[in-house]
């Protein structure tokens, strides 16, 4: 705002003084002692100077601030006679004019010539210049003479300047006393009959617009917040009565910008009594948003209280709607936040333009109350679209007393049968555009919210924006552009899915479900499913399993990306029962799961897989595929695979995998459920071992193969079940083979007495030996031959296979099942003696020196020892060796001194043989 | 109801950035939504209590206040989770006793 300096101009000066002056306005840095108050400081004052005319002054309305505070008189006459002539009486009646107004300054500029011209000017013996003659003639006004001192000096306009700032602050100072003293006096009689809260508000708006021609906003807002306050307190006092009625029925109240102070003569009717309670509450608040938006970092303030106030009187409006035209609240409160957020981003622009630019904290806050504002019209959208039956918002349901009420009030016009659009009773241009077509609606929907989300982002409200954003999905949604809503669904459940929100969580999900069911998205759709089903206060459960059951049997097919993995849902609770640790190598370990459904329809899980921890970080793994979880409780066996070590182990988690979801289930380390299982070494369904008997075979010649034949003895023994039926059969994987033969002798032990119980021949067909049936404490023993091809071997592999019938043990168990035993056995071959043998020459007989190593694991008993086979040699001396043992690795040396007895023999190349006659200690058995 | 979660949500925004500016722990209203005001409480722990209600609802300093002496008794059963879900019974019916006391309507 600017201050008005107006100027007669007695001789043509202003035209030569104009430049000078106005390149030193506006004042800056101006102390200001106002009466009573401290002192402050001034940013600036504009001043703006106008000619003098004497009908320029409106008529006086009292408490109406004027911008007029310093009137100027310019002369530079220097001859007296003109002056007494005809300046003199010029100046007598414009100070009438002038001095009759109250708080308005005069001021006679006497405008000299430079000094050097000055000399040459007459003395004069009457009375001197003009300059005097001047201060003479009108001693009482203020008069300031500048004389400068050559043509150019500038020094004379500070002189000039401090005059005139001081005149206009005592101008000002004047006019704010007498504002001070005026509502005082009214304050005062406040609560005498027959007072008027119009008459006390000019004067303070009076004084509020006296404060803001001197650009202090602050004090001039505060004028107004004191007027509000009061307002409010008569309102609750005395009612309104001065106020003529409620207003708000003229054409485009609902449209006009609220911030436009001049598009009804508001003081006019303040003044007269005649404005209604909706006109003055606009005229309050533009001006304070007016002051606020001007204020330093207002804007932010500006939002805030726009809000609120906008929020309360859009109240107000709806008790009043009866008066008002239908939707009359809603557009009015669109029109209003737009029009503000229009202002203030002028304001933001201008600021951005000039230098003084705004911090970046104050933008990032007021994008923050801007993005409020918007998602506040955004919402009336949401109330007249539904209205216009263009969208019905999901997420924001419209309150159905709002739209009773407005039936309500249509229905006085008379047709209460015919329901009116608003497009028919808004004003508002840009809101009647877009009510009247689904396309024009959409448009002007989303590119608010979109303005709304991107405030709502820059000033970190993330959580607001995304419920604007949500908004925007269930236009989409209602739109049946489901993909659109579902990407920003999906958006909305990662971030803020399960975090206890639910019902929340719901209203989205329901919608995402049927999103994502239209698009025909099987991994998403059992995404949001199973989010749903984890959320506690679902309904119809059953919808949603069939949906999961559904897609997953359809996604089967496409096995590609993992799904999300969500912890523990409510909906199923999973408990270790128990491990089964299992006999036989064909089924493996199983470790049984409750799993308890607590949804009213049974649940497809295509795969179900626990890990379990053992010591020395050994993991174990179990799962199965293809459950059914029926509601209730279910057991479900997982198979394991095969155990490396035996032990301890302790269930860590169970894996539910949904379609591409996983539905994990920890087990805590500590808590009430039981989680550890002793896990044995996967048990076999017999002891099976072999051994080679230290005996050699010889074998019927048709039979005979190059090598050395010997005997195994295989042994099968502790069955975990009786046997009823059995068959082995033996193939050698190194170097061996074993010969065909027709029957093999069985033997059955008991293993408590160690007594042959049973024995007998069975035939042996395709190289498959059959074994009799036999209960667990018995043993089965019978005997193969083995053909090495090489005698030098140590181990030959030999891979036994051992189909088993079981007999029926107990009555819990039925018997009859199959099982296979298959193992890989490294028998050890070594001969059971190895003989070696060294000749020594002594004297004229021959030491020889047999060596023997003892080979045999079992110890050999050796009966005796025989040389044979040398003729014509005389055993002079031996030593004896017979009834000792022999164990696995020991050496014992035989020796025997030779004589060449009979020269028809000859001495060299004889062939002797040693016999040696043992029995293994352990069968007892000669051989 | 589930408008009720929408509001409260986005309140807690505003909470988040009103909180720092105060050393007091009732922020009294920090949010409205139509006819609905959101009322927010944050304890010295964090814990934030939200009340949605109505323009005019007795005095919802006192019912936070006494709200925050009940949420501290339930704090100091061993047995409660920071930050876990409140689902004592007790609980329940005290605050709904409280309400009672403060809060009219």
């Amino acid at each position: 705002m600017t201050v008005t300096v107006t100027f007669l101009d007695s001789s043509t000066v202003w035209f030569e003084i104009e430049a000078e002056v106005l390149s030193r306005v506006p004042l800056c840095g101006i102390t200001w002692l106002q009466h009573n108050r401290v002192q402050r400081l001034l940013d600036s004052i504009n001043i703006s100077f106008v000619p003098y005319k004497p009908d320029m002054f409106p008529r006086a309305v009292p408490g109406t601030a004027t911008p007029f505070a310093v009137h100027l008189y310019l002369v530079n006459c220097d001859d007296p006679d003109l002056y007494k002539t005809s300046v003199k009486k010029q100046l007598s009646d414009w100070l009438a004019v002038i001095g009759a107004k109250k708080n308005q300054e005069p001021l006679i500029v006497y405008l000299g010539a430079p000094d050097a011209n000055r000399k040459q000017a007459p003395s004069r013996l009457f009375g001197g210049s003009v300059a005097d003659r001047i201060k003479s003639d009108f001693a009482k006004t203020n008069m300031i003479h500048l004389k400068p001192s050559h043509p150019k000096d500038v020094s004379i306009w500070n002189e000039f300047f401090a005059k005139l700032r001081e005149l206009i602050l005592a101008s000002f100072n004047g006019k704010l006393l007498q504002y001070d003293e005026d509502t005082r006096r009214l304050d005062a009689q406040r609560l005498l009959p027959g007072w008027n809260y119009c008459q006390f508000f000019i004067l303070k708006d009076g004084a509020a617009c006296t404060y803001e021609f001197l650009n202090v906003h602050g004090e001039a807002l505060m004028q107004y917040d004191e007027l509000e306050a009061a307002f409010f307190q008569n309102l609750q006092e005395q009612g309104a009565p001065w106020f003529q009625s409620f207003g708000g029925s003229e054409t485009g109240d609902d449209s006009h910008d609220i911030l436009n102070v001049s598009r009804k003569p508001y003081r006019d009717l303040i003044l007269q009594n005649t404005i209604s309670i909706f006109d003055f509450r606009i005229y309050l608040f533009a001006r304070q948003i007016q002051l606020l938006i001007k204020s330093p970092n207002g804007v932010v303030e500006a939002c805030v209280r726009a809000k609120k106030f906008i929020t309360s009187f859009a109240r107000t409006l709806q008790e009043y709607s009866v008066g008002l035209v239908p939707y009359f609240t809603e557009s009015w409160v669109y029109t209003a936040c737009m029009s503000v957020i229009r202002h203030c981003d002028e304001n933001i622009a201008e600021s951005n333009a000039s230098a003084t630019a705004i911090p970046t904290s104050e933008l990032n806050a007021y994008e923050g109350v801007k993005a409020e504002l918007l998602h506040y019209a955004r919402m009336q959208l949401d109330i007249l679209g539904s209205a216009s039956d263009l969208f019905t918002s999901s997420i924001h349901k419209v309150k159905t007393e709002v739209n009773a009420m407005m039936e309500h009030s249509t229905g006085n016009d008379g047709s209460p049968e015919e329901k009116k659009f608003p497009r028919e009773t808004v004003s508002n241009k840009e809101l009647k555009d877009a009510l009247e077509t689904a396309e024009a609606f959409d448009s002007l929907y989303l590119s608010i919210s979109n303005r709304a989300v991107k405030g709502f982002e820059a000033s970190q409200r993330k959580r607001t924006a995304l419920l604007v954003k949500g908004d925007i999905a269930s236009l989409y949604f209602h739109r049946a552009q489901y993909s659109e809503a579902s990407a920003i669904w999906e958006q909305i459940t990662t971030q803020f899915g399960g975090k206890g929100w639910e019902s929340m969580d719901e209203a989205v999900l329901e919608k995402l479900v049927i999103c994502q069911k239209e698009l025909g998205r099987f991994g998403p759709l059992v995404d949001a499913c199973l989010r749903l089903l984890a959320t506690d206060s679902v309904k119809d459960t059953e919808k949603y399993v069939d949906f999961i059951n559904g897609a997953a049997h359809d996604l089967k097919a496409e096995k590609n990306a993992n799904g999300p993995t969500f912890a523990e849902p409510r909906f199923l609770k999973v408990n270790a029962v128990k491990f089964v640790n299992r006999i036989g190598n064909e089924d493996a370990h199983a470790l049984e799961l409750q799993i308890d459904n607590y949804l009213s329809k049974a649940l497809k899980v295509q795969k179900v897989t626990s890990i379990l921890a053992g010591k020395e970080s050994a993991g174990l793994t179990c799962n199965v595929d293809d459950v059914l979880l029926n509601p209730g409780s279910n057991i479900v066996r997982l198979w394991c695979e095969k155990v490396s070590l035996a032990g301890m182990y302790v269930v860590e988690s169970v894996k539910l995998g949904v379609g591409h979801a996983l539905l994990e289930y920890g087990f805590p380390k500590s808590g009430v459920r039981k989680r550890s299982f002793h896990v044995f070494e996967q048990a076999e369904a017999m002891l099976l071992s072999v051994k080679v008997l230290p005996s050699e075979v010889t074998m019927a010649p048709h039979l005979y193969r190059r090598g050395v034949t010997r005997l195994f003895q295989v042994e099968l023994s502790n069955p975990m079940k009786p046997i009823q039926s059995a068959s082995v059969s033996a193939i050698p994987i190194t170097s061996a083979v074993i010969p065909t033969i027709t029957t093999a002798t069985i033997q059955i032990k008991d293993n408590q007495t160690q007594t042959v119980i049973r024995q007998e021949d069975t035939p042996v067909k395709d190289r498959q030996i059959s074994i009799p049936a036999f209960s667990t404490n018995e043993t089965v023993t019978f005997t193969l031959p083995l053909t090495l091809n090489d005698s030098d071997v140590d181990f030959v592999s030999v891979k036994f296979v051992i189909v088993f019938t079981t007999a029926s043990g107990s009555s819990m168990d039925e018997g009859g099942k199959e099982g296979t035993l298959s193992k890989t056995l490294d028998i050890s071959a070594v001969p059971p003696l190895k003989i070696s043998h060294t000749l020594i020459p002594r004297g004229s007989g021959i030491l020889l020196q047999v060596l023997v190593v003892g080979g045999s694991s079992v110890p050999l008993r050796i009966d005796g020892v025989r040389l044979h086979g040398l003729k014509g040699f005389k055993v002079l001396d031996y030593s004896q060796w017979g009834d000792s043992l022999v164990f696995e690795g020991q050496t014992h040396s035989l020796v025997y001194l030779l004589e060449h007895s009979d020269s028809a023999f000859p001495r060299h190349g004889q062939k002797a043989k040693v016999v040696i006659k043992y029995h293994s200690t352990v069968d007892g058995e000669f051989l | 109801k589930h408008l009720n979660q929408f509001i409260a949500h986005s309140a807690l925004d505003i909470v988040d950035e009103a909180m720092w500016g105060t050393n007091q722990m009732y922020l009294k209203v920090v949010d409205r939504f139509n006819d609905h005001h959101v009322s927010a409480y944050v304890t010295p722990s964090g814990a934030k209590f939200m009340l949605i209600h109505e323009a005019s609802t007795g005095d919802v300093r006192s019912f936070f206040t006494d709200l925050h002496e009940l949420y501290v008794k339930v704090m100091m059963n061993p047995f409660s989770e920071v930050n876990g879900a409140i689902d004592s019974h007790q609980f329940d019916v005290k605050v709904r006793g409280i309400a009672r006391k403060y809060l009219s309507g």
